[in-house]
Order: C-alpha cells, then structure tokens, then sequence
C-alpha cells in the first residue's frame, strides 16, 4: 500500500525485508501452505509494532532463498515477535475470508484453500486468542448488518474498524502491554485504517456488486436515489479516516522518538515507509478509487 | 442521602436559597472545569449527586406545595452537564443512553452538538457532521456549533497540505496543462492575439 514513486530505495527495501520477515515467520509457524495470500497489510502491522514497542533497533535481518525465488536470496527481518504476531494475523483473516467466500459463493477453491491452512489456523489462534476472538466478532456483526441491508456508512463499517482497532492493540507485547496511552494511539490507527479499508472496498466493488447483486453499502437504502450525496459522504469520511490516522501516528512518534535513538537507520526507515503510506500511499489510492466512482455517474 | 446536606442548606430553606445553592454547586463542579484533568471523574460523581439531591427536594416540595415551577429548565440543565462529564471521561455508550432518553420535544441544537462529539469521539465522522449541521441550522449565532462543523473540515485540509509537502501530486496533470493552455489563450485574446484559434 505506500506509494511506491515517493520510496526511497532504503525504505523499499525496509519495507520489503518486513514482507519476507511475515511471509518467512508464517512458513515457519503455520505451515508453508498458508504463505499463499499474504497481505501487505501484514508487514505495514509488523512494521508499525516494531516501532511502537520500540523493538526496530533490535531488528535481526537475514538473508536467504524463498520458494517464491529460490535462486534470488533476499534480506529479511528475523527474531521480532511483532513480525511473528502480524503472520497470525494473516494466517487469522486469510481463513476466515475463505470460510466466507465459502458459505457466499460456494466455490470450491474457497473451501480447498481453507482445508489447506486450517492447521495453521488451529495454531495461530490458539496462541493469540484475543485477536482470533476480535475478528469472530466482527464478522458475526458484519454479516448480520449486511442481512439487515444497513445503509449507514459509519454503522456499516464499525465491525470492520473496530476489529482492526483491536488488532493493532496488542496487548501479548511486553512493552506495550503496560503502555496505555501507546495502545490507545495504535487503536486509534487501527480503527481509521480499518474504517478506511473497508470503505474503499465498498467505493472499488460497487459495480461488481451492483452486478452480482452483493450487499454493498453504497447500494443500500436512500444511497442509489442520492448518489452524489452517499459518494461526498463516504468521500468526508474516507478523508477523516486518512487525517485521523495520520493525526494518532505524528502522536505516537513524538513518543517513540524520545524513547529512540533518532539516528537509528531501521527507526528512520520504518517512519518513511509508515508516512509514506498515511500520507500518499492511501490518499493515491483514495482518489483514484473515488475518482472513478464520480466518472460513471 | 440527606439531599439537604448535599446542598449544604438547611431544611428550613426557601426554593430560591436552595435554588442557588443548587446552582453554585454545579457552577463549581461544571465539567467544563475538569476537562483534561484527573478529577473528572470524582467531579462527575458529585454532580450526579447533586443532581439527585436537587430532584429529591424538589419532587418533595411539589407534593406538598405547587410553588417549584421553573425548575424544569434547571433540571435539563444539569442533566447536561452530567453528560457532558460523561463524555469528557469517554464513557460514551452511556453519554447516548442518557441523551436518548431525553424527550423528543426537549432536543435543541446544544443535544445534537452533544451528539455529534459523541460521535466524532467514536469515529462516526458522518453521523458527527450531520449532528453538526443540524446544530448548526436550528441555532446559526451559536458560534461553538459552527466552530465543530469547521474543525472537521480543517483537520483533512491540515491533512491534504501536509500530504502535499510530501510530494503528493494528483494524477490529473494532463488536466493542468489544459487549464493553463487555455488561460493562456484568454491572456493572448485579451491582448489582441489569438492563442487557440478555435476559442
């Protein structure tokens, strides 16, 4: 998700080192089967951790092969539990969006694919319950919201946002467990960033579920008769997410830098991934998305 | 609960003194005063108390004597103030019960201002910003109203410069060249000449 144009080489590569390190940590923990599907969001979490709970100047990096490329060796982050906890968090969602891909479109794929990394599956939520537990939640209130054709964008997109909110605080962390003002600030990211994902989603699908006839909250309602009026809402508050997001960020680094050697070449670069993504990456991505919303009508 | 002691007035006191003591007292523990600050908390449970006592006394004193009319005001009054204390302290579940309960007929601009923070603070940014306008149109001098409605503006026009300092350019470049073609071309025509024959 950051902006790719506006990286610099040593924060691409900062970036990258955490996407191998998740995708590594996720072979190594859940089985190789469950490394297909890895969202980048994945490595921005990890990478968000190692700077909150201050971890990024302890940052082991190796280098080895990967099934992927097994003759391209690659750099990779090693030995930080926040790498290890954000591959759960993938392994978490990755299952769960395939159980539901599986009951809304019975396709087969859905339901093989689920079989494969449900050991995995077992393991991560076994070994970090509250986050398993957030999202079984959230995905329960989601469907049900969806099976009540909601038509509010804030109630719509709660389950998602608050169940992002919930994963970024992790409470299983050492140094971040007793820090409340650091959790609440993670929560406050997480909560934004998930409102945002879930709205842009809603903005990108809406002419696939308006053919497929999928529940989409634009779609709901009074929000076809009033078109322009449900897009200038859902963009109002896909840019309050952004510049909340980014607002609860600035706090937390003014934080972390008195906690943090400011010189340290991973803390830097880790900030310029993390900017770039609040800053450019998601607002790209917003008014591309938004902009083509507008086009069709 | 002595309610007379909470007040600090004797048995004895007329409505008005107890009226005014009542009034001091939330004047004193107004949340307002205690926003950011460890005592809201302890500040929020005394005006819950006074608010109680205020209520006890009162509905005694309409039993036997007719005389208390006008406090309906003060009552709605300090049951704002509570929920305001509610919010500060980010018990907002609560802060919507107790604003929900309130009658429809009782809800003026100040109810949907209260409102819209509460849902600000939840991150329901377009319920807040209807709350908001609302507010705002049933009440256009108050300038507090107006004041929340902008704020939100200006936090994604904060947002968008500080996005903008970052390098962030919008992917309709091609439109500003057109623009500036063409503003070219009134300058040239204002001139005499003709930059665009076609226009």
């Amino acid at each position: 998700m950051p902006f790719k144009p506006e990286l610099k080489y040593r924060e691409y590569d900062a970036y990258k080192m955490y996407y191998c390190g998740v995708c590594k940590s996720i072979g190594r923990n859940f089985g190789q089967l469950s490394r297909f599907g890895l969202v980048y969001e994945a490595a921005i979490l990890a990478l968000l951790l190692d700077v909150a709970s201050c971890n990024i100047v302890n940052t082991k990096i190796s280098r080895a092969g990967c099934i992927a490329h097994p003759y391209k060796k690659s750099f990779f982050v090693e030995n930080s539990d926040c790498v290890d906890y954000a591959a759960a968090v993938n392994v978490l969602l990755m299952y769960f969006k395939l159980q539901d891909n599986w009951q809304d479109d019975r396709k087969f794929s859905a339901l093989s694919a689920k079989a494969a990394i449900k050991r995995g599956f077992k393991k991560a939520s076994k070994k970090y319950e509250i986050a398993a537990d957030s999202i079984y939640i959230s995905i329960n209130q989601l469907n049900k919201l969806e099976k009540n054709n909601c038509s509010s964008i804030d109630e719509a997109s709660e389950p998602f946002a608050a169940m992002m909110s919930s994963l970024f605080k992790w409470l299983d962390n050492d140094s971040l467990v007793n820090n409340n003002t650091k959790l609440d600030l993670l929560g406050k990211i997480g909560y934004n960033v998930g409102k945002w994902i879930y709205l842009i989603d809603a903005v990108s699908d809406f002419y696939d579920d308006k053919k497929k006839g999928s529940y989409n909250v634009l779609l709901k309602g009074d929000n076809t008769n009033n078109f322009s009026s449900a897009t200038d809402d859902i963009t109002f508050t896909l840019q309050m997410c952004m510049a909340n997001a980014a607002e609860a960020y600035q706090e937390l680094i003014r934080i972390t830098d008195k906690e943090i050697d400011t010189n340290n070449i991973n803390y830097i670069n880790a900030k310029g991934v993390i900017d770039n993504l609040l800053y450019v990456g998601i607002r790209h991505i917003t008014d591309t998305k938004v902009g083509k919303l507008h086009e069709s009508v | 609960m002595n309610p007379y002691e909470v007040l600090g007035v004797s048995e004895n006191a007329s409505d008005e003194e107890i009226k005014k003591a009542y009034r001091e007292l939330v004047k004193k523990y107004h949340p307002d005063k205690y926003v950011n600050n460890p005592l809201a908390d302890l500040a929020a449970e005394k005006i819950k108390e006074i608010n109680m006592a205020y209520d006890m006394i009162t509905k005694q004193r309409s039993g036997s004597s007719s005389t208390s009319s006008g406090s309906s005001y003060d009552n709605g009054d300090s049951n704002f103030s509570y929920i305001v204390s509610l919010i500060n302290s980010n018990r907002l579940d609560e802060a919507i019960n107790e604003l929900e309960k309130m009658p429809a007929s009782s809800r003026g601009a100040y109810w949907y201002y209260l409102m819209g923070e509460i849902a600000k603070r939840k991150g329901w940014y377009n319920n807040a910003r209807q709350y908001y306008q609302t507010a705002v149109n049933m009440d256009p001098s108050n300038g507090a109203y107006r004041q929340a409605y902008n704020a939100m503006n200006n936090q994604s026009t904060v947002y968008t410069y500080q996005s903008n300092g970052r390098g962030y350019r919008r992917a309709d470049s091609t439109c500003d060249c057109c623009t500036s073609l063409l503003c070219a071309d009134c300058c040239c025509e204002c001139m005499g000449g003709d930059l665009i024959a076609c226009c």
